[in-house]
């Protein structure tokens, strides 16, 4: 159960910590536990448990004899007792009465020859005495307590008495009573009463009577004793002398009780119950030495008044016990001696199977450390010489499978650094296709793409020489659009074989055209469709031409394909070892479309690129020219109004009233023109981006003012009313106000153009942040179908159709734009404007009408903060 | 302002205006004014100089679009000098935009006239120019 270090070098033993002291041993401590559990255990329980029964019985049995010998000293002592006083009852009734009493004793003296003293009592007074005993006070005394102060010619004083012993009905009988007087060392005194109750007789004893009497015959070993267990007064040599001066001493369970002979203190205590207070009893208890006591009690019927009293027989404990001590130092010493047994047994037995155990351990370890082959030699034929073997065998399965591995794991990294090139290469395909798609996506000029995708494709996959050509106009020839690397071209400018014209470098010299129908592979491409590869072994000097060297010289052509038309082909050179692979040609087939959408995308975005820069053009030229013609327009009608004017002032002469008319029609068409052309500029510029809002804070109120002389002009002659309501409280805009005017001024017109008579009012007011302005009119009205369309560009509303589902009709705004003049209606660009103005405002504008009753146009525009 | 009210009947009115007609509508109107003397120029080209031989000129209507120097050019022109410093010059143009009005202000104009000039309201236009008051209209 050692605790061996296992393994081969520290370092090797600190890489593969071996848990062996901790562990070792394992197996003895299960053993030894066991056998402790399963043999002393129970040895050591059953052993204890029986010196225990045995010490109980012997308790018995002592505590039985014990008070056996108490019960019979006990009887022996009344009995000797009893006997004495009949013997002393018949002498006396022989002894005549009146004579003296010195005959008396003379003759009874020899019934009790160790009594040393008599004295005779005769009505409670002392008659006669002989021999040395007690004094007169105490032969008065005692017998008052005999009497227990029925005497009744006793002093109050002797009366007091009360401690001494008094002979109980029972031994004394009915006539006669007797008693124990007093005890001491030197004397005992027995007083007996004779039944004629006026005569006394007190007997002195020597004590050795007594004491002989008790202590024979009493087997009770070395510790054993019998004593007297009485009241301390009774041994009181002082009581004897001065008895009657001693005062009542308290009685029952406080007394003091004393042994005799020896005056020790009686430990004994009394029995617990005071009903039956005679009943023999026996007690373990600590004695005066300190020691268990085992003690019997025997009551005498002496003591009747609580005191107790009796015979005490007691024996040590430790001497009773004795024997079971031997017993109990024999069980401890086979318990170590089977422990020792047992220990030595386990020892013997784990070094047997854990040898073994060790050993295979350590060869298990050593495997784990990739020392397979380990063998242990078979010691034994059992079960521990089995698991050795199935061991051995087990590390040779274990050798071989482990070299079988090895050879797999060769073959798999063989496979698996395969694969990783695999997927490197494909990684390298993935990046060249990105890159591509990256060139693809960002490079729009054509030509610049296409170099761009043979120097990537060349780089990314190690090719020679890659080169685009796209079929020319006519489809009968390709023209080299691109190549990589660009050098100048080597080799006639004709169509030259696809193979066998490799310069030293490897670089394959391109044709610029080729034809398609020639024998190139670039060309056989072009005219099927689809891939074409060819390979050889490369052409080397003789010298160097090894077979493991031989490397594969493949050409590929991908056709560039448009659906099914085929737009061009990219051609490749490489030199590999192991020749061009399937995956590569896919790779590169992927990449010819999209080198192929590209193209058509470059083409295409050109293509737009170019319209938008003619739309552009186109735009600007729009707005310029408009521009330009509303200005060159607005001269010749300068002059136009103005002379009309001019004329119809009278400035020049004056007109007849038909010229007049005909003034007035130049006039009013020639201002009708005007606005148009205004407005036409107006729109053009907002249309062009060149209208900018000059904003600034608008009183609104004060605005309107400004339009109102407009406006009244403009109804003059016709019965309206014309008003305004703009509250004070209206919060100020931020707008363009010459815009706003123009808008106003717009509204105002056209509602006077369309109404006859009536009113017409302009309103605003303020609601969630927004301001509105509305010109109300009672005029013609709008049907609902045209309120969208009144202000978009020449909306003409006055069609052929329109005018016949409104003929009988009302006549509406939208169908005529000028009341006066029919001839010149249906060019709404007015409100058209209004609506860009308010949107350039950020508002809208529109209009509510009924037809016959009026309109109200509004517009809204948010209010500044 | 500290110019001169000058009488219709003697005032010497200078009309830069490329465009006879509108000269003719002008001098036609002015004429309805009691506006005597109309002098004409009808180019950018050295107004200056040609105003400096007029001799006396009470106002000066400017068109901008000009040819060979506009109306900016020709009035910072006549500006420099200080003979017409203190003439009231008064661009009269088509170009009868807020723009316009303002930079006409910016530029020193005395005044802005949009065209097409308005027969009724134009001879009051020029009287109040003559009172020396400035005359911003745009239409």
């Amino acid at each position: 159960m050692g605790a061996r270090i296992v393994g081969g070098t520290p370092a090797s033993s600190g890489a593969r910590s071996v848990p062996t002291t901790g562990m070792r041993g394992g197996l003895g401590r299960t053993l030894l536990t066991a056998f402790l559990i399963l043999t002393i255990l129970p040895l050591a329980v059953t052993g204890g448990y029986a010196v225990q029964q045995n010490r109980s019985n012997l308790e018995r049995e002592v505590a039985a004899k014990l008070l056996a010998i108490a019960v019979l000293k006990g009887e022996a002592l009344l009995r000797w007792f009893e006997e004495l006083f009949s013997s002393l009852s018949s002498s006396l009734s022989a002894h005549a009465s009146g004579s003296p009493y010195e005959d008396w004793w003379s003759v009874y003296r020899h019934q009790v020859r160790d009594a040393v003293g008599v004295m005779v009592l005769e009505d409670g007074e002392p008659a006669w005495s002989a021999g040395e005993c007690l004094s007169d006070e105490q032969a008065l005394w005692a017998v008052g307590d005999i009497w227990d102060g029925e005497n009744s010619g006793r002093g109050a004083g002797q009366q007091a008495t009360g401690i001494l012993v008094r002979p109980a009905a029972s031994v004394g009988g009915p006539s006669m009573r007797s008693g124990l007087v007093a005890l001491s060392d030197a004397h005992v005194v027995v007083g007996f009463a004779a039944p004629e109750a006026d005569r006394t007789v007190l007997l002195c004893l020597e004590p050795e009577t007594i004491i002989a009497m008790l202590r024979t015959d009493a087997e009770i070993g070395r510790t054993g004793r019998i004593s007297l267990c009485v009241p301390r007064q009774t041994v009181r040599e002082q009581v004897y002398r001065e008895g009657l001066s001693v005062v009542s001493e308290p009685a029952g369970a406080g007394v003091d009780m004393v042994l005799w002979p020896g005056g020790e203190p009686c430990v004994m205590p009394a029995p617990a119950n005071g009903v039956d207070t005679f009943a023999p009893t026996h007690q373990l208890y600590k004695g005066l030495d300190g020691g268990w006591t085992m003690g019997a009690f025997y009551p005498l019927p002496w003591f009747d008044r609580g005191a107790g009293g009796g015979i005490v027989v007691e024996q040590a404990q430790a001497e009773v016990l004795a024997s079971t001590e031997n017993m109990m130092a024999t069980l401890i010493a086979l318990v170590l001696a089977v422990a020792l047994a047992t220990t030595a047994i386990a020892a013997v037995v784990i070094r047997q199977i854990t040898r073994p155990v060790i050993d295979l351990t350590e060869s298990a370890i050593a495997m784990a450390e990739g020392k397979l082959d380990q063998r242990l030699a078979v010691r034994s034929r059992d079960e521990i010489g089995i698991l050795t073997y199935v061991f051995n065998e087990m590390a040779a399965e274990l050798k071989s499978l482990y070299d079988d591995l090895e050879a797999k794991v060769v073959e798999r990294t063989q496979r698996l650094q395969q694969a990783n090139y695999q997927i490197q290469r494909r990684a390298l395909h993935l990046q060249a296709s990105q890159k591509v798609g990256q060139a693809i996506t960002s490079v729009r000029d054509p030509e610049l793409l296409l170099t761009q995708v043979t120097d990537l494709i060349r780089d990314h996959f190690v090719y020679s020489s890659v080169a685009v050509y796209m079929v020319a106009p006519g489809g009968g020839e390709a023209r080299l659009q691109a190549c990589s690397p660009s050098r100048p071209l080597v080799g006639n400018e004709d169509g030259q074989p696809a193979l066998g014209l490799l310069t030293s470098g490897g670089e394959r010299p391109w044709p610029l055209t080729l034809r398609i129908r020639d024998g190139s592979l670039v060309g056989r491409a072009l005219r099927e469709g689809d891939v074409q590869v060819h390979s050889e072994p490369a052409l080397q000097t003789e010298d160097r031409q090894q077979d493991w060297n031989v490397r594969m010289l493949s050409e590929v052509a991908v056709p560039l394909k448009m659906e099914a038309r085929v737009v061009g082909a990219i051609g490749v050179v490489t030199m590999a070892h192991e020749g061009i692979q399937q995956d590569e040609l896919d790779v590169l087939e992927v990449l010819a479309n999209q080198v192929t959408v590209a193209l058509e995308n470059a083409r295409a975005y050109e293509r737009e690129r170019l319209a938008i820069q003619r739309m552009e053009a186109a735009d600007a030229f729009k707005v310029r020219f408009l521009a330009n013609m509303s200005h060159a327009l607005r001269g010749p009608l300068n002059t136009i109004i103005g002379f009309s004017r001019l004329l119809l002032k009278g400035i020049e002469g004056p007109i007849s009233q038909r010229q007049r008319e005909d003034l007035e029609q130049i006039h009013g068409d020639s201002q009708h023109l005007l606005s148009l052309i205004n407005d036409i500029l107006s729109i053009s510029q907002i249309q062009a981006g060149l209208t900018e809002l000059r904003l600034e804070p608008v009183d609104l109120a004060q605005l309107v003012e400004t339009v109102m002389p407009t406006a009244t002009a403009l109804v003059r002659g016709k019965p309206i009313v014309l008003t305004h309501d703009i509250p004070e409280t209206l919060p100020r805009l931020y707008a363009d106000p010459a815009r706003l005017r123009h808008v106003l001024v717009h509204l105002l017109n056209n509602a006077a153009k369309f109404t006859q008579q009536g009113t017409i009012a302009v309103r605003a007011w303020a609601s969630d942040g927004e301001v509105y302005v509305s010109v109300s009119d009672s005029g013609v009205g709008i049907p609902e179908g045209d309120r969208e369309r009144i202000f978009a560009y020449f909306e003409r509303r006055d069609t052929r159709a329109e005018r016949d589902q409104l003929s009988g009709g009302i006549r509406t705004q939208a169908a005529t734009t000028d009341v006066k003049d029919e001839r010149s209606e249906g060019v709404g660009i007015g409100l058209a404007l209004c609506k860009e103005f308010i949107e350039l405002h950020g508002g809208r504008i529109w209009v509510d009408s009924e037809p016959g009753i009026g309109s109200t146009f509004t517009f809204s525009i948010g209010a500044t903060l | 302002m500290g110019w001169k009210t000058t009488p219709a009947a003697e005032a010497v009115i200078l009309i830069v205006e490329d465009n006879l007609n509108n000269f003719i509508l002008m001098t036609r109107l002015l004429a309805f004014l009691g506006v005597k003397k109309c002098e004409w120029k009808a180019s950018g080209w050295k107004v200056l100089e040609y105003a400096g031989t007029l001799g006396r000129i009470d106002l000066i209507l400017m068109d901008i679009a000009l040819p060979d120097a506009d109306g900016y050019q020709s009035l910072a022109a006549l500006r420099s000098d200080e003979r017409f410093s203190d003439v009231p010059i008064i661009a009269v143009t088509a170009d009868a935009s807020v723009d316009s009005l303002n930079r006409a202000r910016e530029s020193g104009f005395n005044g802005f006239i949009g065209k097409p000039l308005d027969p009724d309201r134009f001879p009051n236009q020029i009287r109040r120019a003559l009172q020396g008051e400035e005359v911003w209209e745009l239409a």
